[in-house]
């Protein structure tokens, strides 16, 4: 029969109601049973430590580098991993087996002990530099110390571990540093072995061999002008007294000797006679009959007479300059040949000494990054020092015990409270819970409303009960008797909590 | 002849009812009367205020009075009658009263709507149809020598014959006196006998209410569906709890329409 919510709690209540008495002693039968488990049920504490750890101080930052960079950032993220592998350690479980008081466990006692603690132990990362160390016992007491020593005991490993660490870093420093102390030095003995073995090269020597080979250059084309101007003074000296002059000039130079003879005796003549002396006259006939004897010759000799009247100084100055022409041209030759020699020298010169100093380029880069990497190793292990030293000899800091563990008093879990609230709930929850299966697997009409909806059938009337004088003094004996036990059992579920509480039971 | 036998009879019974009800010390005074003599009309059909029984011994037997404590009881079953009687211009008519389930209150149920019939018209009277489980309104009429099974079990005796006064206000009752075991020679209250005796007493005289209380309807059905065909009306009781649809569908059914009343739902006891 179905039937609205509202509908169900009325016929559940009015039923529950019907069964007051079955329903009060399965509710203290039922709340009964609850307490007795939670009087039984095991008390567990718990106790936590809060350790602030800060190694953005410590020697990983000074140790510039990915190695040290990647290790810091893996601490950072997994402090908790590191701290539970750290404390999950033989030597911390034999600490704390002292405190708890297990030290004279046996070795196979105490080695199930120790996984019972792993399992108890929780370890969290609370924000970027907490960690929270969190132990549960049954003992108060031992939860405490448990706690407490796992709170010590982590900052004494991380301690001892930091300052191993300071000290393996600076060693490692110690080492890197010798071994770049090497190697500059051997840069430095091949640096100046190299310089020894190639003096005079300077920096500058580059730069003085191209000024000289662009000189050199300069002169030879100098030369080279000069030379061509000398090869062409000479060619046109030569054409002056070249081939067709000449053989004219040798012609001429016969007709010219015998003009000129022949004047030099009218000459002597006529200082003697006068003009009209027969010698003088037949002198003059002579030389007008040499002068005009070959035609052509004579055109050529009389075009040139003009320059060669007076003609044989001319010729010989001009053999003159060409024998000078000549000289000035073997000259000019041989400076050249020189000047090119003394350029291939300097090139070649050059050439080497641009190897040189490649070579020297190098083995310097090779001594200035060694020197960097030495100072900067210096520098560097001047901090690692100094951090070993305050490892050494300060508290620190950076490690410290925020919240220190506190002994509980409130057991965790499930306690007797929550257990009497549980029985006060389930006892009545679950007789109404029972009541309800039984009304369900029972469809007898129990609302009288349903019958004239389901059935369509007139209701006339709901008759309520008569009860008859006997059955009302029951009815009042029961109800005052049910009353008086659920005051009287809830008084002592009142009793039986506050005595729990007050550590009595 | 017959009825001085008959007579002499009541006289003895009489006696014997006197000296058990004083002794029982429910009766202010006498004997319950037969009220119904043979061949003479229904005679002090309004039991005297004497012989009357106390609010005690009524709240006793949960039947209802004009006085009680419990108003909405007595309101609710004065309520049902006057609902009958305003319907009803007939002055006479015969309620069958029946639970669905067996154990649903149906006597509780008849023998207070016959009580209530009584209170508002002083002439009412309950027949105890449960001869098989006789014994819900047996008190009432305690001294009673013959009921419902010996007027089917036997030919001598008449309707009056088993018609006794009740110590409540206007009601008077055909006890069913019945074994358990047996079954009335002339059959049970669906028989033939039982049609003649309803029709007696419907027609003996004016203004007279006849209530049956039946037995439960789904153990009986067979009975129920022909005494329902007896009776003017019907009403179906459905205790809490023990009766589902099934059981009133089934019920109702075997009833004919124009003859069911309705239902009424008894909530029964708060058990404790």
């Amino acid at each position: 029969m179905r039937q609205s919510v509202s509908e169900t709690i009325k016929v559940l209540i009015n039923a529950a109601m019907r069964h007051r008495v079955a329903m009060a002693v399965s509710f203290m039968l039922v709340s009964c049973a609850v307490v007795l488990v939670g009087l039984s049920w095991p008390k567990r504490y718990l106790s936590y430590t809060t350790i602030y750890i800060d190694d953005s101080k410590t020697i990983q930052p000074f140790l510039a580098g990915a190695r040290a960079a990647a290790a810091a950032r893996t601490e950072l993220q997994d402090r908790a991993r590191i701290a539970s592998q750290i404390l999950f350690s033989r030597k911390v479980f034999d600490e704390i087996f002292k405190v708890a008081g297990w030290a004279d466990l046996s070795p196979e006692e105490k080695e199930q002990r120790g996984k019972v603690v792993e399992t108890n132990t929780t370890i969290t990362n609370l924000g970027k530099n907490l960690v929270r160390i969190a132990y549960e016992d049954s003992d108060p007491m031992r939860t405490y110390a448990v706690a407490k020593k796992f709170g010590a005991s982590l900052i004494s490993e991380i301690l001892f571990a930091k300052m191993r660490g300071s000290e393996e870093a600076f060693k490692f420093i110690e080492s890197q540093l010798k071994l770049y102390r090497g190697k500059l030095v051997d840069a430095e003995t091949k640096l100046n072995a190299f310089r020894a073995k190639n003096p005079g090269v300077t920096p500058d020597a580059g730069a003085e061999v191209r000024s000289r080979v662009e000189r050199l250059h300069e002169t030879i084309e100098n030369t080279n002008t000069e030379l061509k101007e000398a090869q062409a003074r000479k060619a046109a000296l030569e054409q002056q007294l070249s081939g067709q002059s000449s053989t004219s000039i040798v012609t001429m130079d016969a007709n010219l000797e015998r003009v000129t003879a022949l004047e030099r005796q009218l000459a002597d003549l006529r200082m003697k006679y006068h003009d009209d002396y027969p010698d003088i006259v037949s002198l003059e006939l002579q030389i007008e009959e040499v002068k005009r004897l070959p035609k052509t010759t004579t055109t050529a000799v009389r075009r040139d007479a003009g320059a060669a009247v007076g003609g044989v100084d001319l010729y010989a100055d001009w053999r003159r300059d060409l024998m000078d022409t000549n000289v000035l041209i073997r000259t000019l030759s041989v400076r050249l040949q020189e000047t090119q020699r003394f350029l291939r020298d300097e090139q070649q010169r050059a050439h080497r000494i641009d190897e040189i100093q490649t070579q020297t380029t190098e083995i310097q880069r090779e001594y200035e990054t060694n020197q960097a990497s030495y100072r900067d190793l210096i520098r560097q292990r001047e901090n690692a020092r100094v951090t070993l030293e305050l490892d050494k000899t300060q508290p620190d800091v950076t490690f410290q015990i925020q919240e220190p563990a506190t002994i509980p008093l409130l057991s965790i879990g499930l306690r007797f409270l929550h257990f009497m609230l549980a029985g006060i709930v389930l006892g009545i929850t679950l007789p109404l819970f029972f009541l309800w299966t039984y009304l369900n697997n029972h469809p007898g009409i129990r609302v009288p409303s349903l019958i004239p909806e389901k059935l369509g059938l007139v209701l006339l009337e709901a008759i309520p009960h008569y009860f008859s004088p006997r059955e009302r003094r029951h009815s009042i004996v029961v109800n005052y008797c049910v009353g008086v036990v659920l005051i009287l059992y809830t008084v002592a579920y009142a009793t039986l909590g506050i005595l729990r509480f007050q550590g009595l039971v | 002849m017959m009825v001085n036998k008959i007579q002499k009879a009541l006289d003895k019974a009489r006696t014997l009812s006197n000296l058990e009800a004083k002794r029982l010390g429910l009766w202010s005074h006498g004997a319950p009367d037969v009220a119904y003599l043979p061949g003479q009309d229904l005679k002090g059909e309004r039991t005297p205020e004497e012989t009357l029984l106390d609010k005690l011994a009524l709240t006793e037997r949960k039947i209802i009075y004009s006085e009680m404590q419990d108003s909405r009881t007595l309101n609710i079953f004065r309520d049902l009658g006057t609902r009958l009687l305003q319907r009803e211009e007939r002055t006479s008519f015969a309620v069958m009263i029946s639970s669905v389930v067996p154990n649903g209150g149906g006597s509780f149920v008849a023998m207070n709507y016959a009580a209530a019939l009584g209170l508002i018209t002083g002439k009412a009277l309950l027949i105890d149809c449960n001869m098989r489980t006789p014994d819900a309104v047996q008190g009432l009429a305690p001294a009673a020598d013959f009921g419902l099974f010996d007027y089917l079990d036997r030919e001598d005796l008449n309707p009056p014959d088993i018609v006794y006064r009740t110590g409540v206000f206007g009601l008077q009752l055909v006890p069913a006196l019945g074994r358990k075991s047996k079954v009335p020679k002339h059959g049970g209250i669906s028989s033939v006998k039982m049609n003649v005796l309803l029709s007696e007493f419907k027609q003996r005289k004016r203004e007279f209410y006849v209530v049956l209380d039946a037995p439960a309807a789904t153990t009986q059905l067979a009975d129920i569906r022909v005494l329902s065909q007896l009776c003017d009306y019907t009403i179906l009781v459905v205790p809490y709890g023990t009766a589902d649809e099934t059981h009133l569908q089934t019920a109702s059914e075997a009833i004919a329409k124009e003859k069911l009343l309705g239902v009424i739902f008894n909530e029964g006891q708060i058990l404790g």
